[in-house]
């Protein structure tokens, strides 16, 4: 464990867990062995917001069911691991396997949903090397029985008398928003909010995707152009809980992934192009010319959508190969990766970092063990651990300033690049001028927190400041 | 030279300080010249560390040297303050030392035999450790300095006076400029060993936050009213001057908004300056979410602990930002009944630290102590139809009062009642529960309720938290009517005057069953003075001690007979000499035209309003003619300039009044006056739309003057249209006032003619 962020936590943890009691030990052990794993993203949101689809397009496979089955119900991981296999494991602590039926994840479990206490899926899957997916029951609201189940399988909160539950759960979250932003949808991130504290979705840890972009309304208007739009309403209404929002259409997405189109299907689309749009809208009521064959293309509508077979048909000429690659392009998955990288993995020391103090705080405060809260806040205020607390100021300031000039500045420091990247020097800059520069930053930093006005602000300077304070000392020890 | 003790409160915004002499009561020691506490900030200049007020003052120059807060710095090693690595110890030393510099002064000499420091509870030993090194840094000699919580100290401050009972939980809520910490501690027999229950805390919420809350929505106002330029003028780094006079002048608006009904800002910059006046009630709108916040910690705390409001033996309050009533209505409401707070909540922490270090010595907890009577009565939500004015309900008599702080009319229930009385001083609440209106109008209306609570004093209590629903059955009763017999029954006069059938019966028909007659009796024996108190005591003559004016409870409900009445009893406290005498002053039009403002100026006096004045006359008191008082403030006009008019609402017939045509005269423009007393309501939404008096027609604020027909009535009406400026209460924005009298068409061009407009 070479990176400083995680080699810290990691001797935080030897050095409390001697300090706790049994289940403060089991939650330590737990977050000093999720150092080493991948980020773990959650996937929430409300029922039929297709969580389970863009899951499936994320992994690139079709293994989560997608019908409001009793698997939809459960807690999911997916996380990389060979031989590929699934299993149930069991509120008793006991573990099953769970046979796939063709590759994928059975609708019915032949158990009792409240025994189950996750599936845990091992993939074979590249994206799963960059983090383990958990796949959330969807909500209806937070209020609804499920409540308890998701908000500790997601974010451990919430739970004084469990202490290994606090372990093993997610560090970033992933929103899947359904259409538009309804009033309920408002309430239930709201309410999420309300649930999760600390530890909660921020503009740091969460990410919002507009689902089924490919259903929206768009009169005279592409339903993707229709989507991005309002998916940008969104981020601007959520900026607190989201750091941005991308538009995607996981049908789409998981079609074009799971390798669903086969090369009859592109003849079947392509023999269609000719056929106007509104004729095949009404083709249960008017039969279609002979040269289509309408019983495949009807098998194509719940693969592709309408967006993807009426668009699809010109793109179908080329082949099946062209029309996936146009498929996935379309589908806006590859901006929702970036979003991804970009927003959470390269965060994921920092992130993980948080949990595990949080964690590590909860378990000392409930064995009463002063010694432990005094290593822990030693190691809070430990330099190498400095970027949590870059976190925390980012948060803050998303969520009261948004619009201040201190945020670009404060997300380039506490992505997890170079220094040279964090002060914008080209990547041959010398320890001097790196210290230079950085001491220079700091102090313009510093004034800005002494005229900001906004207390966010205010503290976004002062940590701004001593991110470069130590990119000045790193360069020039 | 006895020995002295010093305590110093390093608080993340501000510092405060206290000494003690051996055996003495610890004082506050002034930090600065215009407070007793000084701020924390620290400026680094090339040569030197300045801290408090001159840092502030000085930040302009070297911006980058400059650190509000130096106590967020604790635990990283050190600082890049004005281009130099400064250790934080030396920083927090250097606001320890000027501490000390002032201390030594009242103190007599710089080596106090203890240094209390005080931290807050969530900090473990390595910021601690650093507390510690600084003042070591600063002068104090290791072994004098001791550390106390924060949370502990407060709670030694209040426990100090009033020993807690053990076993009793208690919270401390301290809301100060930079952040809000709650912490629940229970105590043993002294306050040396209280132990901490739970603790969390926001950060930033806070005065810091508020201040910018109220400084946006001025700059808000300001573009509204079309000076955008003053609001970019602000963010331009060259009026860095005027940026800091501004945010000095929103923080005094923000604690003036604590005492008064709203507060004027003035923005300056240059030659230019606009006056923004905040209402209270928008302050309040404004802050709430952030208060929500607040209270929702302590909600949280309390269930970390697994507690419930009302477990709660009492609630400190601690920090300036808790004198904000917004905040004070929250926790009352959070807690059910009112809380504590003693003095100075700035000042608390730095007090109590020496007590919470010297341990009292061991005093018998007799009874539990009734509940401290704030110092700040906790007010009643602002009606929006009658702005509260502060200085009327404190000119109330209250004086008066008992000594344990009951209102004159409890005291008499109590005094009439004494089996209530010892029954209530068993409680924890003791007798404090029954001083509020709806309370003390249930006990003397619902029968049975005295019997009934003496023999389970915390059943009113539980009522008031409830919010329970109490039936006044109608039945006919004889003898003496209930209200009378618990109000006054220890007289023998009135218990006697009902003595025959024929009396009883004529109460029946008056005031049956009495709720009425409850409140204002309430009301008029807290507002009479000792002498009248004795003439009512003595005297069965209702009709010659009630006021005039008739108080309606809120929470009681009159049915028609055969149905039930209803007392609804609320958690909020309303007191019996709350609300009287009535205030006599008038509203004052908010957000006044350019044009208005002489006006204003000239009516200054008549909205300072004055004493309401003591006893039963002044309760009774007509209001005064408000022509005249207008005519008087403003001038006296010929008769050719005063027009009979009746100002219209939606019924057939108007109130009269009349239309003064004042004429330009030095620099006030010509007007038309309405001498309107009183409030005119929005008949569309049915809010009190024209809240000010007198009514003065501008040419800046009529839009327009027409004829009109009223289809609801069939009435020729001239409508007088104003001009929509948000935040303006006369006239409220776009608001129309419809006049009749004499021949309309002249009545109409007389006011266009003497407003210049065609």
């Amino acid at each position: 464990m070479t990176h400083p962020v995680p080699a810290r936590v990691a001797l935080l943890c030897d050095q409390v867990a001697p300090l706790l009691d049994d289940a403060g030990r089991e939650a330590a052990a737990a977050v000093r062995g999720g150092l080493a794993e991948p980020l773990r993203l959650a996937v929430v949101g409300r029922v039929k917001a297709g969580k389970s689809t863009l899951v499936n397009a994320l992994v690139g496979r079709r293994i989560a069911p997608t019908a409001a089955g009793e698997c939809t119900r459960v807690v999911t991981w997916y996380r990389y691991g060979a031989p590929e296999r699934a299993e149930v494991e069991l509120r008793d602590g006991t573990r099953r396997d769970l046979p796939l039926v063709d590759g994928r994840l059975p609708e019915q479990l032949g158990l009792p949903d409240a025994d189950v206490a996750r599936i845990v899926v091992h993939l074979q899957a590249g994206a799963l090397r960059e983090h383990t997916v958990i796949d959330t029951p969807g909500l209806a609201t937070l209020t609804a029985d499920n409540e308890a189940a998701t908000r500790q399988a997601v974010l451990g909160a919430g739970d004084p008398a469990g202490g290994s539950s606090d372990a093993g759960q997610a560090d970033a979250v992933l929103f899947v928003f359904r259409e538009a932003e309804r009033q309920d949808e408002i309430a239930f991130l709201q309410q999420f909010r309300a649930a999760t504290g600390e530890l909660g979705a921020s503009a740091v840890n969460a990410v919002g995707v507009l689902s089924q972009a490919d259903l929206f309304d768009g009169v005279d208007v592409d339903p993707f152009v229709a989507a991005d739009g309002q998916a940008a309403r969104l981020a601007t209404a959520r900026a607190p809980d989201v750091s941005a929002v991308v538009a995607v259409s996981g049908l789409l997405a998981e079609t074009a992934r799971t390798g669903r189109i086969r090369e009859q299907d592109a003849r079947v689309l392509a023999a269609a192009a000719d056929v106007p749009e509104q004729r095949l809208r009404l083709r249960h009521r008017l039969p279609l010319p002979d040269d289509v064959d309408a019983p495949a293309l009807e098998r194509l509508y719940p693969v592709l959508g309408n967006y993807g077979v009426h668009r699809g048909r010109e793109r179908a000429g080329a082949g099946a190969h062209h029309l996936v690659g146009w498929l996935e392009s379309v589908s806006g998955i590859a901006r929702v990766e970036e979003l991804l990288r970009r927003s959470l993995l390269s965060r994921a020391h920092a992130l993980k970092a948080m949990r595990a103090l949080t964690v590590l705080s909860r378990a000392s405060q409930r064995a009463g063990a002063d010694a432990a809260l005094a290593l822990i806040e030693q190691a809070r205020l430990d330099p190498a651990l400095h970027p949590v607390r870059e976190l925390r100021a980012l948060r803050l300031l998303v969520a009261e300033a948004p619009g201040s000039p201190l945020r670009a500045s404060l997300e380039q420091v506490s992505a997890d690049t170079t220094d040279t990247a964090r002060l914008g020097l080209p990547d041959e800059a010398s320890a001097d001028e790196i210290a230079d520069t950085a001491r220079r930053q700091a102090a313009a930093a510093q004034s800005q927190s002494a005229f900001a006005l906004m207390p966010a602000e205010v503290e976004a300077g002062r940590v701004l400041a001593r991110s470069y304070q130590l990119i000045a000392r790193r360069a020039r020890p | 030279m006895p020995g002295w003790t010093l305590s110093i409160d390093f608080g993340t915004s501000n510092t405060a300080a206290a000494y003690r002499r051996h055996g003495g009561d610890p004082v506050a020691i002034r930090l600065s010249d215009q407070a007793e506490q000084m701020p924390s900030a620290v400026l680094v200049t090339p040569d030197d560390v300045w801290v408090g007020s001159k840092a502030v003052r000085s930040a302009r120059l070297h911006p980058d040297g400059f650190e509000r807060s130096p106590k967020r710095l604790i635990g990283q090693d050190s600082v890049l303050l004005g281009g130099r690595e400064v250790p934080v110890v030396t920083l927090v030393a250097a606001v320890l030392r000027a501490v000390a510099a002032r201390a030594s002064r009242v103190g007599g000499d710089d080596r106090p035999d203890a240094v209390l420091l005080t931290h807050p509870q969530d900090w473990a030993e390595p910021r601690r450790e650093v507390l510690r090194a600084a003042a070591v840094e600063a002068g104090f000699a290791a072994e004098a300095v001791r550390l106390v919580s924060e949370p502990v100290a407060a709670v030694a401050y209040y426990a100090h006076t009033t020993p807690l009972p053990a076993d009793r939980t208690v919270a401390v809520f301290d809301f100060g400029g930079g952040t809000c910490d709650v912490a629940l501690l229970r105590g043993a027999k002294n306050a040396t060993a209280l132990h901490v229950l739970a603790s969390a805390g926001a950060d930033p919420l806070g005065g810091d936050v508020f201040d910018h809350v109220l400084l946006t929505a001025v700059l808000r106002r300001l573009e509204e009213r079309d000076r955008g330029d003053l609001v970019r003028a602000l963010g331009d780094p060259a009026n860095a001057r005027a940026v800091q006079a501004f945010r000095n002048d929103v923080r005094e608006a923000k604690h003036e908004l604590s005492e008064h009904e709203h507060a004027s800002i003035p923005v300056v910059v240059g030659d230019t300056e606009e006056m923004v006046t905040i209402t209270a009630t928008e302050f309040d709108e404004l802050i709430a979410p952030h208060v929500r916040r607040a209270v929702d910690l302590t909600t949280q705390t309390l269930a970390q602990a697994g507690l419930a409001a009302a477990d709660l033996h009492a609630l400190y309050l601690t920090g300036g930002s808790s004198y904000l009533r917004a905040v004070q209505r929250e926790l009352v409401a959070l807690l059910g009944r009112p809380f504590a707070t003693l003095g100075d909540p700035k000042l608390v922490v730095a007090l109590g630290a020496h007590h919470a270090v010297l341990a009292p010595a061991p005093q018998p907890v007799p009874q539990p102590v009734p509940q401290p009577v704030p110092q700040r009565a906790p007010e009643p939500a602002p009606r929006a139809e009658l702005p509260a004015r502060k200085a009327a309900s404190e000119a109330v008599p209250d004086a008066p009062d008992g000594p344990d702080g009951l209102s004159a009319a409890a005291q008499r229930v109590l005094t009439a009642n004494p089996a209530l009385a010892a029954a209530l001083a068993a409680t924890t609440d003791g007798p404090a529960v029954i001083d509020d209106v709806l309370t003390l109008v249930a006990l003397m209306c619902v029968p049975d309720l005295v019997e009934r609570v003496t023999a389970e004093p915390a059943l009113l209590s539980r009522l008031r938290r409830a919010n329970t629903v109490l039936e006044v059955p109608n039945e006919p009763v004889k003898g003496v009517p209930l209200p009378v017999r618990v109000f006054l029954g220890d007289s023998a006069a009135w218990t006697g005057a009902f003595r025959t059938a024929a009396a009883r019966r004529t109460w029946d028909e008056e005031h049956s069953p009495g709720g009425m007659w409850a409140t204002r009796m309430l009301r008029t024996w807290c507002t009479a003075t000792p002498q009248e108190r004795r003439q009512i005591f003595d005297t069965p003559k209702w009709q010659r001690w009630a006021p005039t004016e008739a108080h309606y409870p809120d929470g009681y409900h009159s049915a028609d007979p055969p149905e039930p009445d209803l007392v609804a009893l609320s958690p909020t406290t309303v007191r019996p000499s709350a609300a009287a005498p009535r205030d006599r002053n008038l509203p004052r039009p908010q957000h006044p035209s350019a044009q208005q403002q002489p006006y204003l100026r000239d009516l200054a006096e008549l909205y300072a309003g004055g004493s309401p004045g003591m006893g039963l006359e002044a309760v009774s008191r007509p209001m005064p003619d408000l022509a005249a008082q207008v005519l008087h403030h403003l001038g006296d006009l010929p008769a050719v300039r005063r027009c009979p008019v009746e100002v219209m609402g939606v019924g057939l017939t108007g109130y009269k009044s009349e239309l003064l045509f004042y004429p330009a005269q030095g620099d006030r423009p010509p007007a038309v006056v309405i001498p309107f007393p009183g409030l005119m309501l929005a008949t569309i939404t049915g809010t009190p739309g024209w809240n000010g008096s007198p009514i003065i027609l501008t040419a800046d604020v009529v839009t327009g003057v027409a004829i009109r027909v009223s289809w609801g009535n069939v009435h020729r009406r001239v409508v007088v249209s104003t001009v929509s400026r948000p935040g303006a209460t006369c006239p409220p924005p776009g608001g129309e006032v419809h006049l009749r009298g004499g021949q309309l068409t002249d009545l109409a061009n007389r006011v266009r003619a003497h407003l210049g407009r065609r």
